[in-house]
């Protein structure tokens, strides 16, 4: 493929094609330069911010460097209490969205029937509808049913519903990667399922276990929409800095804005460079 | 079922299918029945038991943007003298949590005035504003219990009627309807610019010619997926804002003069809160499309090059083609979460701007205190989501099988 | 350990979307028994093996292991242990975990559990590899796994599907030697399962065959290759040259069929009756050619006789496989080599093969070209 050693009649053509696909290329290189130039600068802006004396929040005007915006962050009760709130559902999140979406996955993989596709159908619509629906639903039913005011419990099952189905999907991906017949092989053996479940299943599925718990915890963290509606006169981290978002920015905000993107990337980047050793 | 039974047994079978009814009894179907049961459940409150609810409605937020001027104080108070009290109210905002009002102005709107003149306040004029407020809440709060159980009594079975009828879907109003409309507008809109924007973008990746270069791309990507929702908003935010970034950079360039008061006021607009939105939930449109692309044979591309396709027909007849199940889920997302999104018009507009369907819903619920006409527009929203994601099906030919990854 | 019957009655299965895999089947396989079910891929052999190993209910029928019905035994009860296409050794564990498992899930304490395992691998020769896990072995070598990990559980049936298919030939054949020496040593009755006619017919006591769902016919290897029962069946296992045509005349136990090569005389087996449509078959090494007649020695009053051109002559070592053309039908013989290399170079040829060598059926199902 090398144009100056290359005399056929063909060679002026590649060369043109050539030629094009490099302007071609750098079209899109350039594009993807400025792609992320928009992807990142607002977030950098934001970091500035978060270091900057002013009192609102500018990138801008610069007031000179100060951490006072994090020193703060830890005496404001609401936000404190609020990270406390976001923990406890995140746990109450992972301990009902693993077993469910594990339930869900081993029945839609495991068998064979017509049933399965309306099954399927229902058990992922919660990924496929918004996020506030899901919470004025779920909102209204424990009301009504329970007589129970919204609150923690249930924002904690209105993200359960949705994020066991993000679950289902993990595992049944790896379900259908699975070969089938080790299981069946063990219980050929003499194993009672128990064993068979304990022995094969779940060491075969504990990294999907630990990467669902993983991302099942940050969706909880994060969630917004959903959380919102079904929390009541609660709240969590996340509607807290919603609500100041709304009554005029603050740098305490950017500087919360600064931790969250520094775990981000700390965890991005892990995982990231985890799997693509692992490939 | 009897397949299951033979690898797992009895017990963990029954415990398998028993989980997930529970799961789509309590948390899928029977709550989504429950709304649609309240969307059709008309409430014929008597005038009186409505404007009962209006009235507690108005203490509520009376007393929440009391609260918030105490705060204020206090948190003045304790970060200029370390002395004073800072301990909060212990009356939390109750059920009309930031609930915005749509005729008062918030306390966010202009923060610089508000923030330096009681700044210079002495301790001891805190002290007394103080007290002043929580004797302003302690009585509101009296009002709201005296209100709220005489509405109680009233809209007991005696107080309202209630039939089943599509009253709550036919006394929309017209501005309303306007706004669904113009809601479900935006949200294509906005999948169809973040069809545009990460096209481009998920077909560098899937081609990108080194490991090296696929990785960068990867992390620059998850990074701001990953990134808060609330963050992302709030980040165009502070450009769009009266003083913000953007209105800095006209007057870098001399088209307004900010020092003398100019400058766009670019939030709370529709056009702010489509552009935060695209910037928001672009990224949702950018994996799908990527994943799929990733699965194209390359030298399928390589082949169409060499039979002489343009680079426009390499993609509109091999890629685009091949991409289609991405496409189909990257938009559905997109759709689903510009349509439903709180988050965005709730910050960029400053609970000022009530102009998206989400907001509305929000109001029917918390503010008008009216359940089943909230529930009909929740459902009004659901049921465009689900028209949605058909139209995309049926377009793009895609099963429901293929669309969760 | 010694092993028990296997005794299929009426059994059926039709799979949930309405596919029947198998038809109703009688077979009855003896204690202690190496018995074969050979058949090409996808007729039904992998769902009969399941049923007995207990993964899947028979539509109909039921089936018994030493004497016990089977139904309603899960297949962690049954006395079968299955060896997997796959093998399906367990990636996670190591070697003697995997051998041990079974011992495992009988509550067997480890150090019993493990030495029990290294006596099965020394019995597989692998004592070696007790460490590692199963992806760090060879081909060869997983499949002695796989057979030590079944026979810890002393097993009175054991089920191997087609367990050898992914071995290179040298390994097969030596495999193949010592899975048969293991059967004799444990007396174990042994279901196998293969498509490879010439594994079948090695190491079989007895052989099934089967298309279609339908078991075609049990016999012993010679039985089978000799006297096939169907089209099927004949052409399945070795090769035929298969001629069609109509019956002329029956006289003792021989039929005279009229085909467009002339009339051919062969053995009546079926009683077919004058004028069926008939096929008449001929294996490639009981056909002769007529210009070495004097070589053969005493031959019949009585033969068929088919004049051919040749197309292709291969030498594959002790054979020569010719391949002609008779009135546009394909023949095909085998001749040994002989070290003539003239032999049946020319290009004409008449073809002879005796009335007994030939066998008459009523047309039916032929298996496909085989690889
Ligand atoms: N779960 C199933 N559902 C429907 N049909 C099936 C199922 N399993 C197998 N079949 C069909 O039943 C037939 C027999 O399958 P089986 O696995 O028994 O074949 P086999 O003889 O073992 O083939 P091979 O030699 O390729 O392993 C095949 O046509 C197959 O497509
Ligand atoms: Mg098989």
């Amino acid at each position: 493929m090398t144009a100056a050693s290359d005399v056929s009649m063909a060679a002026p053509r590649a060369a043109a094609r050539r030629r094009s696909r490099d302007w071609s290329g750098a079209l899109l290189n350039g594009y993807l330069l400025v792609f992320f130039a928009y992807m990142f600068l607002p977030l950098g802006f934001m970091v500035i911010a978060a270091f900057n004396a002013a009192p609102t929040p500018s990138a801008t005007d610069w007031q000179g460097f100060t951490l006072r915006w994090f020193t703060e962050l830890p005496q404001d009760k609401r936000f404190v209490q609020g990270l406390w709130h976001s923990l406890a559902i995140a746990g109450g999140v992972i301990a009902f969205s693993i077993p469910l979406g594990l339930s869900g996955a081993f029945i839609l993989t495991r068998m064979q029937s017509r049933v399965t596709t309306v099954l399927y159908t229902v058990l992922v619509s919660p990924v496929l509808i918004p996020g506030i629906v899901l919470g004025v639903t779920t909102m209204i039913f424990w009301r009504d049913y329970f007589g129970l005011q919204a609150g923690l419990f249930t924002a904690m099952i209105a993200q359960t519903s949705f994020i066991a189905s993000y679950c289902m999907l993990m595992f049944m991906a790896r379900l259908q990667r699975q070969d089938r017949v080790l299981e069946e092989a063990a219980l050929d053996l003499g194993a009672t399922p128990m064993l068979v479940f304990r022995r094969i299943t779940i060491p075969f599925l504990m990294p999907t276990i630990l990467t669902a718990c993983v991302i099942s915890f940050l969706q909880s963290i994060e969630n917004y929409n959903t959380t919102f509606f079904a929390i009541g006169s609660s709240w969590t981290l996340v509607t807290e800095i919603g609500s100041r978002m709304r009554f005029g920015l603050s740098p305490i905000i950017n500087a919360i804005g600064v931790i969250f993107i520094a775990i981000t990337i700390t965890v991005a980047v892990t995982h990231t460079l985890v799997t693509r050793k692992r490939a | 079922m009897g397949e299951l039974t033979k690898i797992y047994g009895r017990g963990l079978t029954f415990l398998f299918v028993g989980l997930v009814t529970i799961w789509i009894l309590l948390m899928i179907v029977v709550p989504q029945i429950r709304m649609i049961e309240r969307a059709f459940t008309f409430e014929d409150r008597g005038g009186e038991t409505a404007m009962l609810a209006l009235d507690i409605d108005h203490a509520y937020t009376e007393k929440f943007q009391i609260e918030q001027q105490l705060l204020t104080l206090q948190q003045q108070g304790s970060s200029g003298t370390k002395s004073s009290p800072a301990a909060p109210s212990p009356f939390t905002p109750s059920m009309t949590v930031p609930g915005a009002a749509p005729t008062a102005p918030g306390p966010g709107l202009a923060p610089s005035p508000s923030a330096s003149p009681q700044n210079a306040m002495s301790a001891e004029e805190r002290q007394a504003e103080a007290a002043d407020l929580r004797s302003q809440i302690a009585a509101l709060e009296s009002r709201i219990t005296d209100m709220e159980a005489q509405e109680d009594t009233s809209s007991g079975e005696a107080g309202m009627k209630e039939r089943l009828s599509l009253d709550n879907f036919t006394t929309m109003s017209a501005l309303h309807f306007k706004i669904f409309l113009m809601t479900l507008l935006y949200a294509f809109t906005v999948t169809v610019f973040a069809f545009v924007i990460c096209y481009p973008v998920a077909y560098a990746a899937a081609m990108a010619e080194s490991r090296n270069k696929l990785t960068l791309i990867l992390i620059g990507l998850v990074i701001p997926y990953a990134i808060n929702e609330l963050l992302r908003i709030f980040s165009w935010v502070m450009i769009l804002e009266k003083n913000g970034i953007l209105n800095a950079f006209l007057d870098g360039i001399g088209i307004i003069d900010m020092s003398a008061g100019e400058g766009f006021r670019f939030v709370a607009s529709n056009g702010a809160v489509f552009t935060v939105m695209v910037y928001a939930y672009v990224l949702f449109m950018v994996f799908p499309i990527y994943n799929t692309i990733d699965t194209l044979d390359k030298s399928q591309i390589e082949a169409a090059r060499d039979l002489g396709a343009s680079v426009w027909k390499i993609h509109t007849r091999v890629v685009i083609p091949h991409a289609k199940p991405g496409i189909a889920v990257g938009s559905i997302m997109t759709f689903m979460l510009s349509a439903g999104s709180i988050a965005a018009p709730e910050i960029v507009g400053r609970g000022m701007h009530p102009d998206w369907f989400s907001q509305l819903i929000y109001r029917r619920f918390f503010e008008a205190d009216s359940w089943n006409q909230g529930s009909a527009y929740s459902l009004a929203l659901l049921t465009a989501c689900i028209i949605f994601i058909l139209i995309t099906m049926a377009i793009f030919k895609v099963g429901v099988k293929d669309i969760a990854k | 350990m010694s092993g028990q019957d296997v005794e299929l009655t009426g059994v059926s299965m039709t799979y949930p979307n309405g596919f029947t895999a198998v038809q109703p089947t009688d077979l009855t396989i003896k204690a202690g028994e190496f018995f074969s079910i050979l058949g090409p891929s996808g007729c039904g052999k992998t769902t009969i093996l399941r049923m007995i190993s207990g993964f899947l209910d028979p539509t109909t029928g039921s089936i018994a292991i030493g004497g016990e019905p089977m139904i309603g035994i899960g297949p962690n009860h049954r006395p079968t242990a299955l060896i997997f296409q796959s093998l399906a050794l367990f990636p996670l564990m190591s070697v003697w975990e995997n051998v041990a498992f079974g011992l495992e899930a009988r509550g067997v304490s480890k150090t019993a559990r493990r030495k029990r395992a290294e006596e099965l691998l020394d019995l597989v020769a692998l004592s070696d590899q007790e460490d590692k896990k199963p992806g760090e072995l060879s081909g060869g070598q997983r499949q002695r796994v796989a057979v030590a990990r079944a026979l810890a559980v002393e097993p009175a049936v054991l089920l191997l599907d087609e367990p050898l298919s992914a071995l290179d030939l040298k390994l097969r054949q030596h495999m193949r030697a010592e899975l048969k020496d293991i059967q004799r040593k444990t007396e174990v009755t042994f279901i196998y399962i293969t498509h490879d006619q010439g594994e079948a017919l090695a190491m079989s006591d007895r052989v099934a065959v089967m298309n279609e769902g339908a078991i075609d016919q049990v016999a012993s290897a010679e039985d089978l290759y000799n006297h096939p029962n169907t089209p099927f069946a004949a052409t399945f296992v070795g090769e035929q040259n298969v001629f069609s045509g109509k019956v002329k005349t029956v006289a003792n136990g021989h039929a005279q069929v009229e085909t467009p090569h002339g009339m051919l005389l062969g053995m009546n087996k079926h009683g077919l009756s004058t004028g069926e449509n008939a096929i008449v078959m001929v294996r490639p090494e009981r056909i002769y050619l007529e210009d070495r007649k004097d070589r053969l020695g005493p031959l019949p009053n009585e033969l068929n006789r088919i004049e051919a051109r040749l197309q292709r002559r291969d030498l594959e070592g002790a054979l020569i496989n010719m391949y002609l053309d008779a009135a546009g039908h394909s023949v095909h013989v085998n001749l040994h080599n002989t070290g003539d290399a003239t032999l049946g170079a020319q290009d004409d040829h008449m073809l002879l093969f005796t009335p007994d060598d030939t066998v008459v059926m009523r047309p039916g199902p032929m298996a496909r070209d085989k690889a």
